[in-house]
């Protein structure tokens, strides 16, 4: 109820409106001057044929070529299972998560994120040997029985969905998490003795209330997944190439911009029209969490309410199949009257969000025990002990200063990422600014775009701008990145925030930056820590930025790992790995117990 | 509009009435705390029993334990005759009013108050009907097509009671119901609880930290206090005839005077210090020499004019007299050096004692409960 | 929460506030740093492909260059395909690399661009370079080839000796991987088919992609990066696959059951570059002219099995290495060079049919 008043209470736009959203313009002109200005240059080429005239050849040949058209319904097709996977594998995590105390949430929370600190490149060689004909996964299989030969379980569909759903998950998970921690736990229960058995509970009532979180959940995984490369061309078959590969290839081999940009332009238009879509679906304002304005299932849109009234069918409908297939069971286990009933579903959750997080924490332990390998080769089981690739990694000095470097820049990109975005947030949830979506999508579409086209565009920006093979140019490029992650986090947090606690400060005498620096800041710290987070990783896991506007000299991790790569899949990839997850998991812990005290003071 | 509690529907509580709920030995431990003692008490149909307590004194698990929301860790728990301590919430029949009314913030009011019967399955055209009657009933059928957020507090209230009744259920449970209301509307909100119960004969087990609230709704009141039942009566029964001196401290005010029981019987005879004897009713054995307390409600507690006399009698000077509009309030420093204070309705014409005066006060002894002074043993 | 944490804990914000500051001066000095170095006198930034051939490129040219020039090197590792940069490099007129190593292929892309410096093809040693690794921009330094490897432990001493019989799926059952990608691919199935050596280009694409679609059910992994090759060969994932040579000389050097046959190998070669314009043209280009030294390429390739460009180099060579060398005459004379001429001409469409015909 008070999340209306808020919403009633935003002033209406007035003249000064464009000036009461001047901490908007901080971010608008970054992204402006470092996004828009020089992708646009780049695509802009698209249109104008060697000679200088303008043309749609490359449009005309890129929409009647089939394979181009294939390739982007591939890429669609494979981020929609990517993110129906993630979804359905990450929300049973979330509902645990949700459900459970403080302490334990906090504890699978930082499992949940593991796969985060390990790099991509370690992580999906990991998943190579894993699953590979003679990995571990299929000797296990083999030699219990359970299959006679080994399964293909990569180098196909089902290897790109294991590579791209770990990836995903957390992401999901978290997305998810933010808004099942606002359900009130009384509507469960209230249902359930308003005569709903489980499953009609769970479905009509928990579920339903936690899809802003699937919806925002889905929106960020989707448009992740979209421009995802390494992972289908290392665990991907025949088959499964995605547009961003082809553009890649493109851009660097056949160095023919104008088609490059014409298949950019065609995968932005059709993540713009997926975005449309949703809009009219499920409504933007899902992407921030809020579920109140979700629960408003009254939309003007024929589509909306065709979408929801078959949505809420189907939840219906799903209700009463769980409950059929509960009241099967009870026919085997008569429930008593008399005896404690057992959580028997609690006990089936804890074993699937179990076993899924165990697969997301696989690859990172994986190679904990590989890194000491005495052999030259990332394998299972590791030949003998040694600790010859952590030598290797302190005594070179490239190795260190690129893991110095890239978490200075990952430190700075949060940073800078964290305060533009937030500010940019607190005016989008606040104000009724206009163009609101307009700058959503817009503060979105790095995410979409193959990074090798904001890569190029950034370097012949860096070259007017004296930027190339500088840390500056490196945090500008991460942050345009990972700026999205911020705001749709914190905007996420500040739709549970209640304003009058601002109204509050301003009476008691603060002024608008007090108010926000003491009051309103401390208050949404969880949604800032994980923006951070976010934009932490999506720097320090870059791999095009670096590789291209540094032009090599300046090397961060990633940087450093795909030079090793290059030739083979050396152990010290798993030292450093293994390294940077103790680093980090001690950093959090660390960080968690100052929190702690801090609310605790 | 609503007129108080009609004496057709009190009488039919009789001892005679159906058992809906019986609550045997009932205790809940969570690790190592013991959140309930050990409860029993029976609900009769169309009764309304209130949950009375301080908070943490078990009220709400007991409610919770009803509504089959928790297990208990032993005991039992049968409704309508049959055992139902493990019994699935959705199989019980019960009802239950949340504090914050635990309406479906997705669903418009008409869909909340249909989803218990979608639940059961009823046709739509009657779920259309009874829909209709109980918006009726708490007076609100112009609300059926909002959002609970688009509603008052109050109105929330009452749909959530329509949600509750809308399928019958066999008792209906109220955790605090009225929490969350403004004084006004709670009052108010009270005597339309009150009215329902009483015109649709509805059984009620009702939780408040509420004394008054619990006064003034309830037929019996099971006083609770850190996971145990202090004491189950009529209102009138707790305030007048407490049987112990938490029960005659939690409810209303009282002067509680301390002292050894110098003669037993129905009359009991306390001394208390300086020799101030007290004589008063007592409904508990007690022997002569047992500390015990002497309550007396300060309503009960008279100043004598010249020649008026009283079964206990003491002289004392005024410490404080506080006129707050009908009512005044008059404390005595007793010349045993006991503070007693003493209630009574102004009266315009007689002056108010002024401090430092001194008066005689006095109580007669059916105004007077004497109680052991220690716990009841755990 | 209404009171500030600030007021009661200065420190912690303190703290805060300096490691903010610390983070800002750090990235201040790692630019200007980074400026320092492109600027400087007498510094050369060479970019080669990374990996190995760092370290064997370091001992054989870049630390006795320094030593006897007394440049400083800044030797870095470039991304995989180098043209997108070098013309970003040219057109922006800011250099990130001096010189850097690219494929013939490259430079058929970049040379008609005008986006390389010409070399500086005087002195005995470039004179001794062999005629395919010379060109007006382009210093060949060395041949890689793609070869067939495969898994001893599976086909022991009959392995399979050329394309005849790597789709001889009778013959030679096992895993196979192919390269997800046209170049050497198509050649690899006309000489499947038995086009000879010399006939192959320009190639017959329609004939190609038929004798394809023969062992299209038969490849279980279509690789996209060398290190793939590497683990799998290494793993067992895959018994026999094309790759290049130095890929599987780590898995035979680190005593794994791999063989590879030379026959019918396509090889290619990859060399020194300088972009257009580049400021320090000259220097870079007197750093080439020191790799073209036979003895240096010699120890190069002693690290590296990579073919050198100096035929000279094999006189420096042991007779053991050189079985290992694409260029040793040898091995040489039974493979034949991958065409840049068609291949720049006709990239764009075949990788367009191949992806297609993938997805077929």
């Amino acid at each position: 109820m008070s999340m209306a008043m808020v919403e009633a209470s935003a002033p209406p736009l007035s003249q000064a409106g464009w000036i009461r959203a001047w901490p908007i313009y901080p971010l608008l002109l970054f992204v402006l001057a470092f996004f828009v200005y020089p992708v646009a240059q780049i695509l802009w080429l698209s249109l104008i044929d060697p000679d200088g005239h303008f043309t749609l050849a490359n449009y005309v040949h890129a929409a009647t070529t089939p394979v181009y058209l294939q390739t982007l319904g591939i890429t669609f097709q494979i981020a929609v299972w990517t993110t129906l996977l993630a979804i359905l594998a990450g929300y049973p995590v979330a509902y645990l998560l949700a459900t459970s105390r403080v302490r334990t949430r906090e504890a699978l929370t930082l499992l949940v994120l593991m796969p985060f600190w390990t790099s991509f490149l370690v992580r999906t060689f990991a998943w190579m040997i894993l699953l590979g004909r003679n990995g571990v996964v299929n000797h296990l299989l083999v030699s219990l029985g359970i299959v006679d030969a080994p399964l293909s379980l990569i180098f196909n569909f089902t290897g790109v969905m294991i590579g791209m759903v770990h990836s995903m998950m957390p992401l999901a998970v978290m997305a998810m998490l933010s808004v099942m921690e606002r359900i009130d736990g009384n509507l469960v229960k209230a249902a359930r003795t308003l005569g709903a058995r489980g499953g009609n509970a769970f479905w009509r009532i928990y579920f339903r209330l936690s899809m802003p979180g699937i919806a925002a959940a889905g929106l960020l995984v989707f448009i992740t997944a979209l421009g995802f490369f390494i992972v289908p061309s290392l665990l991907g078959g025949r088959q499964q190439t995605m547009i961003s590969q082809v553009i890649i290839s493109v851009v660097q081999e056949l160095l023919n911009w104008r088609f490059a940009g014409a298949l950019s332009v065609m995968l932005l238009a059709a993540s713009a029209l997926v975005f449309y879509l949703y809009d009219r679906l499920l409504g933007m304002s899902t992407l921030s969490g809020s579920a109140d304005d979700v629960a408003d299932g009254r939309k003007s849109g024929v589509l909306a309410r065709a979408g929801s009234a078959a949505g809420e069918r189907l939840i219906a409908a799903l209700g009463w199949m769980t409950d059929r297939a509960g009241a099967l069971l009870e026919t085997v286990m008569p429930p008593r009257a008399d005896r404690p009933r057992r959580a028997w579903s609690r006990l089936v959750l804890g074993i699937v969000a179990g076993l899924i997080i165990a697969f997301l924490c696989l690859p990172s332990l994986f190679v904990i025990p590989v890194s000491f390998t005495d052999g030259s080769f990332i394998e299972f089981p590791p030949k003998g002990f040694s600790l010859r690739w952590y030598e290797t990694y302190f005594t070179s000095p490239g190795w260190v200063a690129a893991t110095t470097r890239s978490f200075v820049v990952a430190l700075l990109t949060g940073f800078v990422a964290t305060v533009l975005g937030t500010a940019a947030a607190i005016v989008l949830v606040r104000q009724r600014i206009m163009f609101r979506m307009a700058i959503i999508t817009l503060v979105l579409a790095p995410l979409v775009l193959p990074r090798i086209i904001i890569a190029v565009a950034l370097f012949y920006l860096y070259a007017q701008l004296n930027l190339v093979g500088t840390v500056a140019g490196l945090v500008i490029g991460h942050t345009i990145l990972a700026v999205p992650y911020v705001v749709i986090t914190v905007m996420a947090v500040l739709k549970t925030y209640d304003e009058r606690l601002d109204h509050a400060a301003w009476t008691l005498g603060a002024s608008k930056w007090q108010a926000l620096r003491r009051i309103t800041l401390p208050q949404i710290k969880g949604g800032l820590i994980a923006g951070f987070l976010f934009a932490f990783i999506t720097s320090f896991d870059d791999l095009t930025i670096a590789l291209f506007v540094t032009g090599g000299s300046t090397s961060t991790l990633p940087r450093q790992m795909w030079n090793d790569l290059l030739l083979q899949v050396n152990p010290t990839l798993a030292a450093v790995s293994t390294l940077i997850l103790v680093f980090v998991t001690a950093f959090i812990v660390l960080a968690e117990i100052l929190r702690r005290r801090a609310v605790a003071g | 509009m609503a007129a108080p509690a009609s004496g057709a529907a009190r009488e039919a509580i009789t001892p005679d009435a159906p058992v809906k709920l019986s609550i045997r030995n009932v205790g809940k431990t969570y690790g190592g705390i013991t959140a309930l003692e050990s409860a029993s008490f029976d609900l009769r149909q169309g009764e309304f029993l209130t949950l009375l307590g301080p908070s943490g004194s078990g009220k709400t698990t007991l409610l919770m334990i009803v509504a089959g929301l928790v297990q208990p860790t032993r005991g039992e728990v049968w409704i309508d005759g049959k055992l139902a301590t493990y019994t699935m919430p959705d199989k019980r029949d019960v009802g239950v009013v949340f504090q914050n009314y635990a309406l479906f913030p997705h669903l418009t009011i008409r869909e909340n108050i249909a989803f218990p019967l979608r639940m059961r399955r009823m046709p739509e055209t009657r779920i259309a009907q009874e829909v209709a009657r109980v918006l009726d009933i708490v007076q609100l059928p112009h609300v059926a097509a909002r959002l609970p957020r688009e509603l008052s507090g109050g109105q929330q209230q009452r749909i959530a009671l329509a949600r509750c009744m809308v399928y019958g259920p066999s008792i209906i449970l109220m955790d605090e119901p009225l929490g969350a209301l403004d004084r006004k509307l709670r009052d108010r909100m009270q005597l339309e609880i009150k009215e329902l119960h009483a015109r649709h004969a509805i059984t009620v087990l009702y939780v408040t930290h509420d004394q008054e609230e619990a006064m003034a709704m309830s037929d019996r009141v099971c006083l609770m206090n850190q996971g145990q039942i202090e004491q189950i009566g009529t209102p009138r029964e707790l305030y007048f005839k407490p049987s112990t001196p938490f029960v005659a401290d939690f409810l209303g005010e009282s002067n509680m005077l301390d002292g050894t029981l110098e003669k037993a019987g129905d009359v009991a005879l306390m001394r208390g210090p300086h020799g101030l004897a007290v004589r008063a009713r007592t409904h508990q054995v007690i022997a002569p020499g047992d500390a015990v307390k002497a309550v007396v409600r300060p309503e009960s507690v008279r100043l004598l004019r010249e020649g008026e006399t009283a079964d206990n009698e003491a002289a004392g000077d005024v410490t404080e007299a506080v006129f707050v509009g009908g009512v005044s309030r008059i404390f005595i420093t007793l010349t045993q050096g006991v503070v007693i204070s003493a209630k009574q309705l102004t009266d315009a014409a007689v002056p108010q004692p002024r401090p430092g005066e001194r008066v005689r006060i006095g109580w007669n002894i059916d105004h007077g409960v004497v109680l052991k002074a220690s716990e009841p043993a755990r | 929460m209404i009171e500030p944490r600030s007021l009661k804990d200065p420190l912690r914000y303190s703290l805060d506030r300096r490691s903010v500051l610390m983070g800002g001066v750090a990235a201040l000095t790692a630019s200007s740093m980074a400026l320092q170095k492109a600027f400087a006198a007498e510094t050369l930034t060479v970019a080669d492909p990374g990996g190995a051939w760092t370290p064997a490129c370091d001992d054989a040219f870049v630390k006795p260059f320094e030593k006897e020039t007394g440049v400083s090197i800044n030797h870095i590792a470039r991304e995989h395909y180098p043209s997108v940069e070098i013309k970003a490099n040219v057109e922006t007129k800011s250099y990130t690399w001096d010189a850097v190593i690219a494929t013939d292929a490259d430079v058929y892309e970049l040379a008609p661009q005008h986006l390389l410096e010409p070399l500086d093809w005087s002195g005995e040693d470039m004179g001794q370079i062999m005629e395919a690794a010379r060109k007006p921009g382009w210093m060949g330094q060395d041949t890689y080839a793609t070869v067939i490897c495969y898994r001893t432990d599976k086909y022991k001493d009959n392995g399979p000796k050329n394309w005849t019989d790597f789709w001889n799926v009778q013959r030679f059952p096992g895993r196979r991987a192919m390269h997800k990608h046209p170049i050497d691919t198509l050649e690899e199935a006309l000489l499947a088919d038995g086009v000879p050596m010399e006939k192959i280009y320009p190639i017959d694409m329609d004939r190609a992609f038929k004798k394809l679609d023969e062992i299209k059910p038969h490849v279980d992994v279509w690789w996209t990066g060398g290190a793939q090759t590497t683990q799998m060969l290494q793993s067992g994932e895959v018994d026999i696959l094309p790759t290049w040579n130095a890929r599987a000389q780590i898995v035979i050097e680190a005593g794994g059951p791999v063989a590879m046959s030379w026959d019918q190998g396509i090889y290619s070669i990859e060399g020194w570059v300088v972009p257009k314009g580049c400021p320090k043209a000259e220097l870079a280009k007197r750093f080439i002219k020191f790799c073209a030294n036979a003895k240096r390429q010699a120890e190069f390739v002693s690290k590296l099995a990579y073919g050198p460009t100096n035929p000279k180099a094999y006189d420096y060579i042991p007779k053991e290495r050189a079985k290992f060398l694409p260029t040793a005459p040898g091995n040489l004379k039974l493979m034949m060079q991958s065409s840049t001429d068609w291949w720049g001409s006709n990239k764009e469409k075949a990788i367009e049919r191949f992806n297609a015909w993938l997805l077929g």
